[in-house]
């Protein structure tokens, strides 16, 4: 055995230009592949994240009717009792984001308007996303306040600005007449155009008042310390809370409809990969067709000076393996540093498409995915392939016949 | 210069395995490029298509306010002039002049937010071809009054089918409210799921009785038998007419346009990716090449064949190589092409009915323009040139006497 | 043959309208002045309000709410088609948009719409008598009332249980264009009340929510008063007590 491995690492060495040459084949063949995939990875990766940080959070708890139906009457109590379940969890929250979330008319004396209302708690939300980091006029409310803050399209649609009141109305906590006036403290321009027609901050005490759901909310967000638990935190919730008052949810419930999107994305990208593979492969099996060629007369002479086939065989075998597995991890090695480059520094996009993806609220970047699974799986592909390829010579090994080596 | 081209074309053959491999490295590499963009550029071309054709046409008009508030009293005063102006264009291949309001539509399970259409049959059809997208039932030209025609995806939101009956809220210039039961004649389907939610379509003379209203037209869509034209007539009306708003299909949907440039792009890295993998295998094929050619190519040199001239061989049979390999993958690219681009390919399968949210068809029709196979001709060959560049080097680089004796 | 079949569906026809004209007057009258209690039941709670309530004709009606201490002095406004709503909390007076229209009215069953709607069920509806039937020891004419094409109703088909004896509603079903049950309507404890006979329980079940139901109680009521029509105004909305 000993010897047969000795054979094959010095086989290498022999030649060193040609296995360098495979080796460098099999290295490149992985930068490339991961590359793409990390740059496809990348954006699908960073949208996820925006929705998560905006919108949804990693973990929320509802009430287990809220899905089905979201008014106010299916809104969770959010005691003492369930911060403590939530201060106990084996896999610790960094902190956690409450929330109401609910229709109200506004009206002024001309115009009368359905809109959101989001009573948020100001120093969290600012955590999570620096939502108040839009804010174009006046101050954002704090969390006793009882002002109200507009969105940008909102306020020009009511042709109102900061100091002006307003009166809302809605529907409160089981049937009670939500009702009050708000003065404007400010307004903030929110990235989603949907949402900036239609929307209005208060801080949450204020819409827990306003909608009478005292110690209420919609929906509590969990961030995690390490997003990863999410899931983990997901089932350990469910099973310590009473189910018929609190669900846990993960944030790929709650963007399923995001999922679907990006569903025929992930696929396109797979085909692609595809195509790279099949052609760094018939790259590399030509390195390796080129080293049949001298290798002949090799294996023949071995052969005929009393080499067993089969021995032959286990030689090429183990060639094979080392030039993948040199050649796949220094691919691996050598893509960390770009990926993590291209990681912290994306590839910035400029134009009018730039322009257009701002407005839907994403930075116009092309992120490199970080994830290490990654550069380990794709590596793992490359080398499987690199290794099969490799194995060719060994058919040779067999099917040799002495007579037919040219000299 | 025809010797050599004659040697290097033997030169190529003299190990037909491992040139056939990287032939069809190149050729596979190809195919799957020109399928990958035809794919994507076959999904965008389609996606600007019906876009414009069901969706958006070629130009819009409305009175410049309606389009920040959606008022029915937010009309277009007399038309008059602007019809008689677009029926005189010899551009002008069909134009629709609707009235909108947008309200709510409820049926005993649900109510919802939608946009009444209000057209005159025969115009809309011409304009948007309306009615060869009725899926179930009939258009509005069927004896009747008070008939609807929703979208698919409105249809099964609300559970209603042909002959349904719903109620539409809405409110007139007045903002008073107006309710009135319509019946369901039609179920209509276009590329655009959201779309399909939204839009209803109504008689405008059903409308105008509601509304109480003589004429009222909210904007005037217009098809033109060229889009080239667009600009042209574009201006011409805003020329003519500049108290209304006139827009070009880009300016109504700029994503439409960004569309394309994303397509440059992304092209551009597909390419890139591609080229590189074949760029490497070329590199690494010629490199061994050279190297189990080094006593020959010292003799070649020795014997008195010049450098220039042994250079020039290194980069014929690169270009040989790749010549082939991309005749081929183009030839077959192009030929999959015309015989998918038929019959189109539908994506449902691989989760392609995922887009239809964004208006993009599960079948899609792969498509390229002539023009991108020459630059797709003219990237292989650089790539060849370069990648032969580094072998060629190498054998400048020879000293003859060392060449000849080397093993 | 013919013709005595046709006169015989017309009399039929004419004999269910007829029927229905009655009940709508009993239950209508020219104006009303009444005071009732509203009660909410969903799984997880019951809500109860009590309100005053005028009305003239079908197109106008004023209703101001006397119980609970937080509901206490809200009031609406219906003329025609138009809703108002006054909450004396910020002391304002907002106009429903139609978007509100369809929502529920004060949490319970009954929607905005369903207050404002006045609908005739003899003018806008054609009406069929299917057959006799007993409910609860009473005898009822079974009606079934279609809305015409413009009558701006989402139901499909409406069914009616009115009582031989006194031509009132002991029932009503509604039915969606799939012929589905999708709510119904009980009427009970039929008093003497301010000068007429009338249901005093009524009760709105939406099928297929489980424990859901609303349950209106008349407990006094006077059909004697004229209000004018100028009572119904948007000063009075909020003066009202």
């Amino acid at each position: 055995m000993k010897i047969v491995l000795t054979l094959a690492w010095r086989n290498l060495w022999r030649n060193r230009k040609r296995s360098l040459i495979s080796m460098s084949s099999v290295l490149f063949a992985v930068l490339l592949a991961i590359t793409f995939n990390s740059m496809e990875r990348g954006s699908y990766e960073r949208m996820i994240e925006s929705m998560v940080t905006y919108s949804t959070g990693y973990v929320q708890i509802q009430d287990p009717l809220f899905e089905e139906e979201p008014s106010m009457d299916n809104a969770l109590l959010f005691d003492e009792e369930l911060k403590e379940v939530v201060k106990q969890l084996s896999s610790p929250v960094d902190y956690w984001v409450p929330r109401i979330q609910n229709f109200a008319l506004v009206a002024t004396d001309e115009v009368t308007r359905g809109i959101m209302v989001m009573g948020v708690d100001p120093e969290k939300e600012r955590r999570m996303n620096n939502l108040t980091d839009d804010l174009i006029t006046g101050d954002f409310v704090a969390t006793g306040d009882d002002g109200i803050v507009l969105a940008e399209g909102l306020a020009s649609i009511l042709k109102v600005t900061t100091g002006d009141t307003l009166t809302l109305l809605s529907q409160g906590f089981q049937g009670a007449t939500a009702a009050g006036r708000f003065g404007v403290k400010g307004i903030i321009r929110m990235k989603v155009p949907e949402m900036n027609n239609n929307t209005i901050y208060m801080s949450l005490p204020a819409a827990q008042w306003f909608y009478m759901a005292e110690e209420r909310l919609t929906s509590l967000v969990l961030m995690p310390h390490d997003p990863k638990r999410s899931r983990a935190i997901v089932e350990e919730l469910n099973s310590k809370l009473d189910s018929d008052w609190y669900r846990a949810l993960h944030w790929e419930e709650l963007l399923k409809d995001l999922l679907t999107l990006m569903k025929f994305d992930t696929t396109s990208t797979l085909l692609m990969m595809l195509i790279l593979y099949i052609v760094v492969g018939f790259g590399i099996f030509g390195t390796i067709i080129t080293m049949m060629i001298e290798r002949q007369r090799e294996f023949g002479m071995l052969i005929s000076l009393g080499m067993k086939r089969s021995r032959l065989a286990m030689v090429c075998f183990f060639e094979s393996l080392f030039i993948s597995l040199t050649g796949a991890a220094a691919g691996m090695l050598l893509s960390v540093p770009l990926v993590l480059y291209f990681h912290h520094f994306p590839i910035r996009l400029t134009g009018e498409m730039a322009d257009a993806i701002v407005d839907a609220g994403f930075e116009p970047v092309m992120p490199f995915s970080d994830n290490p699974q990654v550069i380990i799986s794709q590596a793992l592909v490359v080398l499987v392939i690199a290794f099969l390829i490799g194995l060719y010579p060994i058919r040779k090994a067999y099917t040799l016949k002495i007579i037919d080596v040219k000299r | 210069m025809k010797t050599i081209t004659i040697i290097s074309w033997r030169n190529v053959w003299r190990n037909k395995k491992r040139s056939l491999a990287m032939i069809m490295a190149i050729a596979v590499g190809l195919w799957g490029a020109v399928m990958t963009l035809g794919i994507t550029n076959g999904m965008m071309a389609e996606r600007q298509r019906t876009t414009i054709e069901q969706h958006i046409s070629h130009i819009q008009i409305h009175n410049p306010e309606f389009l920040k508030d959606d008022n029915i009293r937010n009309h277009i005063e007399k038309p008059e002039a602007l019809f008689t102006t677009l029926d005189a264009a010899p551009e002008v291949k069909a134009y629709s002049a609707r009235t909108m309001v947008s309200g709510m539509l409820a049926t005993t399970t649900l109510t919802t937010g939608v946009q009444l259409i209000g057209v005159d049959a025969a115009m809309e059809d011409q304009t948007t071809d309306i009615e060869s997208n009725i899926i179930e039932g009939r258009y509005l030209d069927v004896e009747g009054r008070n008939l609807l025609l929703i979208g698919q995806t409105l249809a099964d939101k609300i559970k209603a089918q042909v002959r349904s009956r719903v109620v539409l809220t809405f409110q007139d210039e007045h903002n008073e409210i107006i309710s009135a039961a319509f019946r369901v004649c039609g179920i209509y389907r276009t590329s655009n799921t959201t779309f399909d939610e939204r839009k209803v379509y109504l008689r405008q003379s059903d409308l105008l009785a509601q509304l109480g209203a003589d004429y009222m037209v909210s904007e005037v869509a217009v098809v033109l038998d060229a889009m080239e034209e667009t600009e042209r007539l574009s201006a011409s009306l805003r020329a003519s007419f500049p108290e209304l708003e006139v827009r070009s299909w880009s300016e109504v949907s700029p994503e439409l346009g960004y569309m394309n440039e994303m397509f440059g792009v992304m092209m551009f890295i597909i390419l890139l990716i591609i080229l590189l993998a074949v760029a490497f295998g070329l590199v690494n094929t010629m490199l061994m090449a050279v190297y189990e050619r080094i006593q020959e190519m010292g003799m070649l040199m020795a014997v008195g064949m010049n450098r220039r001239k042994v250079f020039g061989m290194i980069l014929l049979e690169t270009s040989f190589l790749t010549l082939l390999g991309a005749a081929g993958g183009l030839l077959l690219g192009g030929i999959t092409l015309q015989l998918i681009g038929e019959s189109g390919i539908n994506l449902v399968l691989v989760g392609g009915d995922s887009m239809q949210y964004m208006g993009f068809s599960s079948v899609i029709y792969p498509t390229l323009e002539p023009s991108f196979f020459v630059t797709l001709t003219l990237m292989v060959a650089a790539t060849a040139l370069c990648s032969a560049l580094i072998p060629a080097l190498r054998v400048m680089k020879l000293k003859p006497a060392e060449a000849v004796r080397a093993e | 043959m013919l013709i005595l079949c046709s006169l015989a569906n017309a009399t039929a026809q004419g004999e269910a309208r007829e029927i229905v004209r009655r009940m709508e007057e009993n239950m209508r009258g020219d104006a009303s002045y009444q005071e009732m209690t509203m009660q909410t039941v969903r799984p997880r709670y019951t809500r109860e309000i009590s309100m005053k309530a005028w009305s003239l004709g079908n197109d106008y009606a004023l209703i101001y709410v006397t119980a609970p201490a937080r509901d206490q002095g809200t009031s609406f406004l219906k003329r025609g088609k138009e809703m108002w709503n006054y909450v004396p909390g910020i002391d304002r007076t907002v106009k429903m948009p139609p978007s509100m229209m369809s929502q529920s009215w004060m949490g319970s069953d009954f929607t905005n719409d369903d207050l404002v709607e006045g609908l005739s069920a003899v003018d806008d509806f054609t009406q069929r008598l299917l057959r006799s039937e007993t409910v609860n020891g009473e005898p009822c004419y079974v009606v079934e009332l279609i809305p015409k094409p413009e009558t701006a109703v989402v139901y499909d088909k409406v069914v009616y249980w009115i009582t031989e004896k006194h031509y009132l509603p002991l029932q009503v079903e509604n039915f969606d264009d799939l012929g589905d049950l999708v709510s119904t309507m009980h009427f009970r404890e039929i008093k003497e009340m301010g000068g007429r006979t009338i249901p005093t329980v009524w009760e709105m079940i939406p099928h297929g929510k489980q424990g859901q139901k609303t349950l209106l109680t008349i407990e006094k009521a006077d059909f004697t008063i004229r209000p004018e029509q100028h009572f119904f105004s948007l000063q009075n909305l909020t003066r009202v007590k």
